[in-house]
């Protein structure tokens, strides 16, 4: 019966990712557009840490090699979480424009149903760039078949852990009328450090960043379980992203009891 | 004159009603910096002090003044613009009786100001007692030069982005064009390394590009500034007639060929 439901939430999921990809499609140049246009972007990350490693040289192991995996993965995870999971930031905004009422009556399950109801085209461009870059830095870090098996299977909890960042910023919407700016935000506090050289962060910086605030899991962490084959840190990970997926359903479910509708109607693709 | 002084005013006070927004972008503005205060603490200790003759104090004052100029959000002029475009709102406010473009500028600029006047007071103040007083002459002359600069960086980057924003005329999307110049402003600025550190050719690119102009206030944290604050605001002043001209050309064509989107 469990395995039935799961079933169920995974294929519905789907079928409204699908909808939603059709949907941005249709417009075939913009489509085209943000996502170029967002792979360009993200270069700018990799020049700046590029000129640091430049500037500095390695600092605790991290070298050009790193900071390329470091921005390919944390744009491939990103784009991981929020290309087809898009709707984890955009709570306030369906909030606010009244959709939240008919995700809360459809019969999935709420953080799948929040999750997918919105795709951001951008973020597929993040993906493409990300896929890239991981190759080119695995290139570059002479990875072995073990680092590349760990690469790959520290992917799904590091999305996971980004997506969870997503709901818990946004959730803040059932506090706040006008929480779009607040939310977006409190997520860049997470996602900005999840940027930088994991060289950096020593001592108490490190330990804040990997268990109040996870950035490292989504760029840094990921980075050093492949050069330095850490199995016990990705072990780590994958606790960590069960911890905040629980964190994430929680705060979710308070969020809704402080829920009221304003009674707007607004429209959805999906 | 008057109708704009009145919009500027409208858009201010209601501004400073979301009082929520000011303070959490003050705050956001505020962790980038300490974030970096820590990881440039740690750099310049692992490299031994200094890098091409900057140290940590001049690199987190250069940082500090990025994001304080970046607090007016005057970038955000060419989304507004886009969307107006998208939603076809721009038909109606072209056929208004006040240009559309400096409405447009007017209105972010109020916007900004709320942004800055909590940003750069908590940031001077955080700087200070964690970092202490920036290398700075710190006479007449390099107040006077700051001033001129911080005026030009932000009508250069009002006309810049309008420019941006203008696009979507054609486009309808252009945030494409906009990361990719926005992105520009971020690396050849100054955001995140100081533009001292850069290899020779991209300093360069950054000191008579228009993306590194709009964000030449960096430069006042170094302590040779008051030498070569005239050439760059010359640069300056070049960028902002080439790109008001280029403006208004690109404007010209646009008001023929607005899009009805039925807004």
């Amino acid at each position: 019966m469990v395995v039935k439901n799961i079933r169920t939430e995974i294929l519905a999921a789907v079928a409204f990712m699908r909808a939603n990809l059709k949907a941005a499609a249709e417009l075939r140049t913009a489509f085209a557009l943000q996502i170029i246009g967002m792979m360009i972007n993200n270069m700018s990350f990799v020049i700046i840490w590029l000129f640091f490693s430049h500037a500095f040289g390695a600092v605790n192991g991290w070298g050009p090699a790193e900071i390329v995996m470091l921005d390919g993965l944390a744009a491939l995870i990103f784009g991981i979480a929020f290309g087809f999971g898009s709707g984890a930031r955009s709570l306030p905004d369906i909030i606010h424009n009244g959709v939240f009422d008919n995700i809360l009556l459809n019969p999935r399950i709420l953080y799948i149903r929040i999750s997918v109801s919105r795709l951001e085209v951008s973020a597929l461009g993040d993906m493409i760039f990300g896929l890239i870059l991981v190759v080119i830095g695995a290139v570059m870090m002479e990875v072995s078949p073990l680092q590349f098996l760990l690469l790959i299977s520290s992917i799904p909890p590091a999305s996971l852990i980004m997506l969870n960042m997503g709901i818990i910023a946004s959730s803040i919407a059932f506090l706040l009328t006008d929480a779009m700016e607040v939310s977006r935000n409190i997520f860049e506090i997470f996602f900005g450090p999840s940027l930088y050289p994991g060289g950096l962060f020593q001592g108490n910086l490190r330990f804040f960043f990997m268990f109040v605030v996870p950035s490292l899991f989504v760029g840094a962490i990921p980075v050093e379980i492949i050069r330095d084959s850490d199995i016990k840190t990705f072990i780590l990970t994958w606790t960590m992203a069960i911890f905040w997926t629980l964190v994430a359903l929680t705060l979710l479910n308070k969020g809704v009891k402080y829920y009221e509708s304003s009674n707007l109607i607004g429209a959805r693709a999906v | 004159m008057g109708k704009y002084w009145t919009i500027f005013i409208i858009s201010l006070k209601d501004t400073f009603h979301y009082r929520n927004r000011i303070l959490s972008n003050m705050v956001m503005l505020l962790f980038r910096v300490g974030i970096l205060v820590f990881l440039y603490s740690y750099a310049f200790k692992y490299v031994g002090g200094e890098v091409n003759n900057i140290n940590f104090q001049i690199t987190i004052w250069s940082i500090g003044f990025y994001f304080v100029l970046l607090s007016l959000n005057m970038r955000r002029v060419s989304q507004t613009i886009k969307r107006d475009v998208q939603t076809g709102d721009v038909e109606v406010l072209l056929n208004k009786p006040y240009n559309y473009l400096l409405y447009s500028i007017l209105t972010q600029f109020a916007k900004g100001i709320p942004n800055i006047l909590t940003t750069a007071p908590a940031m001077l103040l955080v700087l200070i007692i964690f970092i202490g007083r920036p290398q700075i002459a710190g006479n007449m002359e390099w107040f006077l030069y700051f001033g001129i600069i911080a005026v030009l960086s932000i009508v250069l980057s009002f006309i810049a982005y309008t420019f941006i924003g203008t696009i979507a005329f054609w486009l309808q999307d252009s945030d494409a064009v906009y990361w990719l110049y926005d992105k520009s402003v971020m690396v050849l600025g100054g955001a995140y390394i100081p533009v001292a550190l850069f290899p020779h050719s991209i300093k360069l690119l950054s000191e008579y590009s228009p993306m590194g102009a709009m964000m030449f206030i960096t430069h006042a944290a170094y302590p040779n500034f008051n030498t070569y604050a005239l050439r760059l605001i010359s640069t300056q002043v070049v960028w902002i007639i080439i790109m008001s001209l280029a403006l208004m050309v690109l404007f010209n064509f646009a008001r023929r060929k607005v899009d009805i989107n039925g807004g």
